[in-house]
Order: structure tokens, then sequence, then C-alpha cells
């Protein structure tokens, strides 16, 4: 049973106030301002096997976690990035490093669907390029690193998935950024300034779906002060408090949007779709690294 | 999602709303059912469809690699607006024939000429 006993901002059920008690049925969910409760009828065996489970999704988290890059706060590229998983374990990934003084590699991937499956999937993958585990393959080229990865993890034998993937080659030289896409949406730059913000990506295949396919590669020259922003679907593909369903045409204005003294842009961003969206986990990952050239 | 024989080994499937996580999960059990095992070609009719994930390209691309082993094809049309251009944006059409029409996916799916 469940009742409101006259607070201010109400209790919902559903859409519905509760304006009298009510009994509740298994997997109700209230809400009270910014918390949720869900109901849910246990026996003390299952609540116990329940909690067991809960913490090694927990410490599978931590060691998805302590894959992601640290930020760089100096040198010749800037990086930080926001990673919020849907549920204890999601299907993102992403890196960064230097290959050798003159390059710098930055990539994301999102696997279809989250959960222990496609997390189990985005580590695989993503172990596999912190270790550069591609043999023969010249990281420096994106479609190389792209189509190698999509005949390693064909989804016949990694359990059904795909992921789609966007990979990017920095030369600090002649500052240029050459980049490939695998069945992803663009990432986008930005000069200093912030008046517009250019897509960098190309119709492709995701990774896995097909065999023998090629990837294309495109080079664009990165202004002094630039930005790039590499991010998942899970960023824009989100239902705000009024219902309304966006896409990546009602998320790019706010990289526009002026930085926020004291937030990263990451944070920035992520703030901004969690005001849209209201209290309560996004419907999938957030994921977004913002890389910047000095 | 509605299932219409159109004859042997041929079947079309009309799905609507979106297939999201919650809409995929609805439907792939039922879908897959109808095509696979059977090795039915398939046309699947995507007009009413307001929205394609990853889970449903997942579907869709599944689906076509299973009945490929079974040398049947599936074709999709009538896709509009976002989802034409989420299926643009992977190069589905590499792997399945997106046709505007169900005289083009009836085409698509029809068996080569000897």
């Amino acid at each position: 049973m469940a009742e409101d006993n006259g607070s201010t901002n109400g209790t919902f059920l559903g859409a519905d106030r509760l304006t009298a008690p009510v009994t509740l049925q298994e997997g109700d969910v209230l809400r009270m301002g910014a918390h949720f409760l869900r109901y849910e009828r246990r026996s003390r065996r299952d609540a116990e096997r329940q909690k067991a489970i809960d913490k090694d999704l927990q410490k599978a988290s931590k060691y998805v976690f302590s894959l992601l890059p640290t930020p760089l706060t100096e040198g010749a590229v800037l990086a930080e990035w926001k990673f919020v998983p849907s549920t204890d374990l999601g299907g993102d990934a992403f890196g960064y490093y230097w290959l050798d003084q003159d390059t710098f590699v930055f990539y994301l991937l999102d696997v279809s669907g989250h959960g222990a499956g496609s997390a189990m999937h985005s580590v695989s993958a993503l172990n596999v390029l912190r270790q550069r585990a591609l043999p023969g393959v010249d990281f420096k080229n994106p479609a190389e690193v792209l189509a190698s990865l999509n005949e390693r993890f064909q989804m016949e034998t990694h359990g059904g998935l795909f992921f789609t993937m966007w990979y990017g080659v920095y030369r600090l030289g002649d500052r240029t950024l050459t980049y490939g896409s695998a069945g992803h949406h663009p990432s986008y730059l930005v000069p200093t300034g912030k008046a517009t913000s250019a897509p960098l990506g190309m119709p492709a295949m995701m990774i896995g779906a097909m065999p023998g396919m090629e990837y294309d590669t495109q080079t664009v020259t990165v202004p002094a002060g630039s930005a790039v922003y590499v991010f998942s679907d899970g960023v824009f593909e989100v239902v705000t408090m009024t219902q309304e369903r966006w896409s990546l045409d009602n998320f790019l204005p706010m990289l526009l949007e002026p930085s926020v003294a004291g937030s990263s842009e990451s944070e920035r961003l992520y703030d901004g779709v969690k005001k849209a969206t209201g209290p309560g986990p996004l419907e999938d990952d957030f994921s977004l690294m913002v890389l910047t050239f000095p | 999602m509605t299932v219409a024989n159109l004859g042997e080994h041929l079947v079309k499937i009309t799905l609507v709303g979106r297939l999201d996580s919650a809409g995929v999960d609805k439907i792939e059990t039922r879908f897959v059912a109808h095509l696979v095992p059977a090795g039915n070609n398939a046309i699947v009719d995507l007009s009413g469809v307001e929205f394609v994930a990853s889970l449903g390209l997942r579907m869709f691309v599944s689906t076509a690699r299973n009945l490929s082993v079974r040398k049947a094809k599936l074709a999709l049309f009538g896709a509009q607006g976002p989802v034409l251009q989420i299926f643009e944006a992977v190069a589905l059409s590499k792997i399945i024939p997106i046709c505007a029409t169900e005289a083009d996916a009836l085409q698509a799916v029809a068996p080569a000429a000897k």
C-alpha cells in the first residue's frame, strides 16, 4: 500500500499523482521528486541472491571504468569525457592514446543493446584496441582498423552482437585528422568561438554485420583551439520530460552553447541532456568524449 | 506486427511503431519464427515504423543472414524519414535491399530467372 501524506510536490504512480491510498502491484514505480522507488516482493533467499548479483555487477562496472582513459589536462591534445551507463553495465567503450610522438588516436564504440552481454563484447573490442592486438594492421589507418575489427568480431561468432564505431587519427605535425566510421553517426568538429559544427562521418556498415566490408577514410585540417566531440547515440536518443523524442538535430545546437565556468564540456552537455529529460536514468548509455587541439 | 502469406515460401510482414529495445523485444521471436525456420522469402513493410534503434537493425541483419544460409531473401520497403536516414547511415542496403515500394521489394526477393 502506498499513500502520500500531504507532500508539497506529490507522489506519482506512473503519470498519476496519488490522491488516495493505492495497492501497489509488482514492478510499480513510485516517483517522489528526483527519487524513484520500484515495488518488488522477494523471498529472503532471492533478495540475498540478487544482492550478490548486484555486487558482482558493481565489480564488473568498476572493471569497465578502469579500462577507460584518464583525462588529459595538458599537452598537444586535451581530452575529457563523461560515461554514464544506463544499467550497471553499458555497451559503450572508448579510448585514446599517443601512438607515437606525432600521432594521437581516439575512438568510441557502441555495442547494440546494453547490459552484461553488450558490456562483455565492448570490453573485448576495447582490449583489442588498447593492446593494439590486430596483427598486420596500421593503427594510423582507420579503414584498416575498422575492416580488421569487422573480420574479428562477426556477429555469428559473438552472440549475435555488432557494434558501431568512430575512429580518428590526429597528426600533430600537419594538424590533420583522418577518420573512419562504421555505422556510427558523425562526430563533430567545433572551431574555437563555436560558430559552427562540422560533421565528421560517412555511411558504412556496422562492425560484425557482414564479413568482407571495406571502409573509407576522410581527412580534415584541425584549426588551433578546435574541439572534436565524439559520442554514442545514447547522448541524443532520449525522451524529454514533455515526451518529445530527440534525434541528433535536437542535440547538436547544445554543442555550440557557451562553456560553463567550473564545468567540463562533457559535464555541461550531460547536464543539458539531463535538464531536458528530467530525473531518472537515461534509456541508453551516455558516452561523450571531448578532444581539444590547442 | 501482422503476417500475410503471399504464396509458397513468400511472406509479407507489416511492422508499426518504434523498433527500439522495447519494440524489438515484443516482436523479435515471432518475426524470426515466421521467416527463418521455414526459409521463407520475406518482404517487410516499414511505412508505419517511426524509429529503428540498433536492436532493430540487429534483428533485420541477423534474419537476413540466417535466411541467406537457407537460400532465402529479405527485403524492406516503405521506410520513411528518420528510418531511411538510419538505414543510409549504416549502409544497410549492402546487406538487405531497401525498396521504395512493395512491388520493388517483391522483385528483390523473387527467384532469379534461370
